[in-house]
This record gives structure tokens, C-alpha cells and sequence, in this order.
């Protein structure tokens, strides 16, 4: 075991929504150069990249706090998104263009700008090129400056939040590439390896799931059978996180899913969703830090706040090559014809710890292999701390997280409370 | 999210009513009927909970 590794004994992993890395975070660039962001307006789409004949539209500080349309990121979208769209006749369906190596990074606003005139909303096209101002999401931009922020983590695929959420319980999602359909969905998947969960609880360790809401781990038939179980300790509402804390039950490791409020059309959701406003999930990222950083629990947990996927919003850095998972593909659409063998777009991740170093910034070079994360990044550290084995290919050769821990000593600074900026001098949020 | 609490009732109801739940289910055409199903679902659930660590809290004698 990496001898960093040794001072953690729990793992809280937070897990939000649909935001790029560039969109969320990527502003900071002008505050720490070190991040590898937006700095102005460098970037830029054309609606048509295929054609070019209006104008391009470039990164700008500005996004929403909500937006008013889901911007499309299904494998098919994210394909155009990262490729461009191939020239079409009016009228064909569109296709990508063929796969390169680097990604074009072109069809972000041509896929958006379609979503939102469908959404009857066509001017709101061009937000997903906006990023947010830097302090405009103060909890997590907080967190980014005050603990460890990483410029190269990629979601697992480049496709939806189902696949990529299963790679975080199960380093696979059995070559599910899209979103699943009632019958799947209903039926609930299962993985050959299972999950991390069903690994710790071989191991003798604990964990947790805390929800609000139904839960998408619920989606996996082995966690199912957990959830519905008036008698399980596995999952729990997530009103009890503090009281849990408290009473020190944490348990080794503990997966925190925020209320998505899919019924209500992601409206009032704390998951940092596109429609959601983004405040509230920056609420829940408060709250979570400050009941970890107040508690006896501070000085050997590790928190990883991180986001599923990009959710159709740009990013400028092309996702690198990927280990296949090397497991069996039951749930593959073969149209798709994607083996794995790429990372999805930059999701924003912090790694907060009493071992890591204020304003850490992890990867300065995308092309250096030992940069690149992804999600089951998280579980090939679980599985070193534990000592469990892999549960695909792709765990197996992660990049571990022991680089967030680069203190020897727990430091005394980290703030217990998170606070607003203000023209005034920061001023404590009750 | 419909179809999780589809089957996330069907897992935690008597298979007598599996029928009845998928035909419900089926009928589902609004988020506002969406939204009500998966909060019924969710109570379902819950509600277990609380009456198991009801019981652990009042034990029979």
C-alpha cells in the first residue's frame, strides 16, 4: 500500500450531475494558472461546424444558474459533440464524424442548439459554451482552491449517467452505452464481478449509501435487494448523515447520492443537474464538507466530490484513450460499436482531506499517462486500502487518489465553515 | 427514475399485484403523475424502515 494511504480510514464519495469541467470550474484558470481551464474567450463552436457559415460562439462567463433545457449527451450526441457533425443533406439524420485522435471538440453547440430549439427554446443553444463565473458556484469553487482539484479526470464513457454511474459502484457498466429502457431498467442489472459493495462486504468492511429519494444504485439488482430490505444497514435516508456522524457509525465507505427530483423534471433537485439551480447543489456540497470537517472523523476521511458525466457542456481538453473493462458487454447496443477504449469529457473532482495540501492542483500535462483519472479511480484506491481485488481491467490500471494525500502531517487550516465571498470580508452562512 | 420505482415496487410487492402495478405504470403519461408515483414508491420503502426501527424501538414483550 501506497504509505499515503495509510492515514485514511473511511471514503465519502459525493457523486453529482451533468457538468464539464470547463462549465463549472473552468474559470479558475484566472485565479490559479496551474488549472487547466478558460482564461477569456479562447475557445470556440460554429453552429455548423460542417459549414461554417455563421458565426462562431465563443467560451464565455456566463452560464445560468439553471438552464432551461436538458443539453443531449446519449453516446450518439457526445459522439457529434467530441467529433463535429458529419456534412448532411437537410432532412438525414445526423451522424458524427468519423473517430480522431484528438477529438475536434466542434459539435457542442451544434447538438445543443438543436436540443433547445426542440425545448422551444432555440436562443438558449448557445449556454452550453457558458461557463460559470468564478464564485458564482462558492461552496465547490471553495473546495477546488482550498484542497485538491483535478485537471484531468475524465467520466468513464462518453455517454449518459447510467453507464457512468455504474462505473462507480462496478468499474463496468456491462457495455451499457446509452440510457436504459423500462425492461432494463425494471429488471435491474448485474455485473460479473458485482460492485465495490459486494467486495467490502467480503472484505468485512462497511458501507453506506445515503439517499435522497429514490436511488439510482437501486438501478443494480445485487443493491436493490439492500435498498428495499426494511432491515438494511447499507442504505439510508440522507437526513441521518449527521446524526450517523455523531453517533460514529460512519462506515468505511459511504456513497452519497443527492435528490435528482426526476419526477418533477429535475426542477428542484440538490444533484447540480442542468435544470436544477446549481446553488442547491452547492448547498449539499457545503453541508457534507463542513458535517465531515466538524466531526471526529476529520483527520483520517477522505471526500471526493465528483460529477457523473458532462451533461452536453463543452469542454475544450479531447478525453485520452481508455482501458477497455475487459468484461462481458450483455448489455451493448451494437450500434453503438464502442469498446471502451475511451474516456468521456472532463467532469470537475475535488479531493478534500486533512493530508492534502491547500490549492493543490493534480496534472499539468494531459499526454503524461499517470494524470489521467477517471472513475474507478475511486475504487482502485478503495480496493489498495482494503485490499481487494480489481473488478475489471479498468480498475485494475486507475490511477490512485494517494497523490491528493501530499502532507505529512494533518493540517489545522481547512476551514470548519464555508464561506460566501463578499465585498465586505467573508462572512460566515448560517 | 419511473422505471427504477417500477421495479423497485414490483421487488417489494405481493407478485398478486404485479399485474396491476406494470398496468399503472403503463398509464403514466405526466410528470405530474411521474413525480407522484415515484414519491409513493419511495414512502413505500421508507415506511418499511421506519416501521422496522419501530419495532426495534417498542420490541414486544
Amino acid at each position: 500500500m501506497g504509505d499515503q494511504l495509510q492515514k485514511i480510514q473511511r471514503f465519502v464519495v459525493l457523486m453529482m450531475e451533468n457538468r464539464s469541467f470547463d462549465h463549472l470550474l473552468g474559470y479558475l484558470k484566472t485565479v490559479n494558472p496551474q488549472i487547466e481551464g478558460l482564461a477569456g474567450s479562447e475557445y470556440s463552436n460554429y453552429p455548423d461546424p460542417a459549414t461554417k457559415q455563421q458565426p462562431s460562439v465563443s467560451v464565455s462567463p456566463t452560464a445560468p444558474p439553471a438552464m432551461k433545457f436538458d443539453p443531449p449527451h446519449e453516446f450518439e450526441d457526445v459522439q457529434i459533440q467530441l467529433y463535429g457533425p458529419a456534412p448532411s443533406v437537410p432532412g438525414a439524420s445526423t451522424v458524427p464524424n468519423p473517430r480522431v485522435n484528438p477529438a475536434s471538440m466542434t459539435g457542442f453547440l451544434f447538438v445543443g442548439n438543436q436540443a433547445a430549439a426542440i425545448a422551444k427554446v432555440p436562443a438558449e443553444g448557445v449556454r452550453v459554451m457558458q461557463g460559470f463565473a468564478v464564485g458564482q458556484v462558492p461552496y465547490l469553487t471553495a473546495l477546488a482552491q482550498e484542497f485538491a482539484l483535478f485537471n484531468f479526470w475524465y467520466s468513464a464513457l462518453p455517454g449518459p449517467t447510467w453507464p457512468n454511474r455504474f462505473f462507480v459502484h462496478a468499474a463496468t457498466s456491462g457495455g451499457l452505452t446509452d440510457s436504459p429502457g423500462t425492461a432494463a431498467i425494471s429488471a435491474g442489472y448485474s455485473f460479473k464481478n458485482d460492485t465495490i459493495y459486494h467486495a467490502l462486504t467480503n472484505a468485512g468492511k462497511d458501507w453506506r449509501i445515503y439517499h435522497d429519494g429514490l436511488p439510482q444504485t437501486a438501478g443494480i439488482d445485487s443493491l436493490r435487494s439492500a435498498y428495499v430490505d426494511p432491515f438494511t444497514k447499507n442504505f439510508r435516508e440522507f437526513d441521518y448523515f449527521v446524526q450517523d456522524i455523531k453517533d460514529g457509525i460512519l462506515p468505511e465507505y459511504t456513497f452519497i447520492e443527492p435528490q435528482y427530483d426526476v419526477g418533477d423534471n429535475y426542477q428542484f433537485g440538490n444533484s447540480m443537474h442542468p435544470v436544477n439551480d446549481v446553488s442547491a447543489g452547492d448547498t449539499l456540497v457545503k453541508f457534507v464538507y463542513e458535517a465531515l470537517r466538524g466531526s471526529d472523523y476529520w483527520q483520517n476521511t477522505m471526500l471526493i466530490i465528483t460529477f457523473d458525466e458532462h451533461g452536453g457542456f463543452f469542454d475544450h481538453v479531447p478525453p485520452p484513450a481508455a482501458v477497455p473493462t475487459g468484461d462481458d458487454g450483455s448489455y451493448a447496443n451494437a450500434e453503438n460499436n464502442f469498446n471502451f477504449d475511451l474516456y468521456g469529457v472532463r467532469v470537475p473532482t475535488i479531493v478534500i482531506s486533512a493530508y492534502t495540501q491547500k490549492g493543490t492542483v493534480i496534472g499539468t500535462d494531459p499526454k503524461e499517462p499517470t494524470t489521467i483519472f477517471d472513475h474507478t479511480s475511486i475504487l482502485a484506491t478503495v480496493e489498495e486500502k482494503f485490499n481487494l481485488p480489481p473488478l475489471t481491467a479498468r480498475d485494475k490500471v486507475a490511477n490512485k487518489l494517494d497523490v491528493a494525500l501530499n502532507l505529512d502531517a494533518p493540517r489545522t487550516d481547512a476551514p470548519m465553515v464555508l464561506q460566501l465571498p463578499s465585498p465586505f470580508g467573508s462572512t460566515p452562512i448560517t | 427514475m419511473l422505471d427504477l420505482a417500477l421495479g423497485c415496487d414490483l421487488r417489494v410487492s405481493d407478485p398478486g399485484k404485479h399485474e396491476a402495478i406494470k398496468e399503472r405504470h403503463g398509464q403514466i403519461k405526466t410528470n405530474r403523475d411521474a413525480a407522484a408515483y415515484i414519491r409513493e414508491v419511495e414512502e413505500k420503502i421508507n415506511s418499511r424502515r421506519k416501521f422496522r426501527r419501530h419495532v426495534q424501538r417498542h420490541p414486544v414483550q
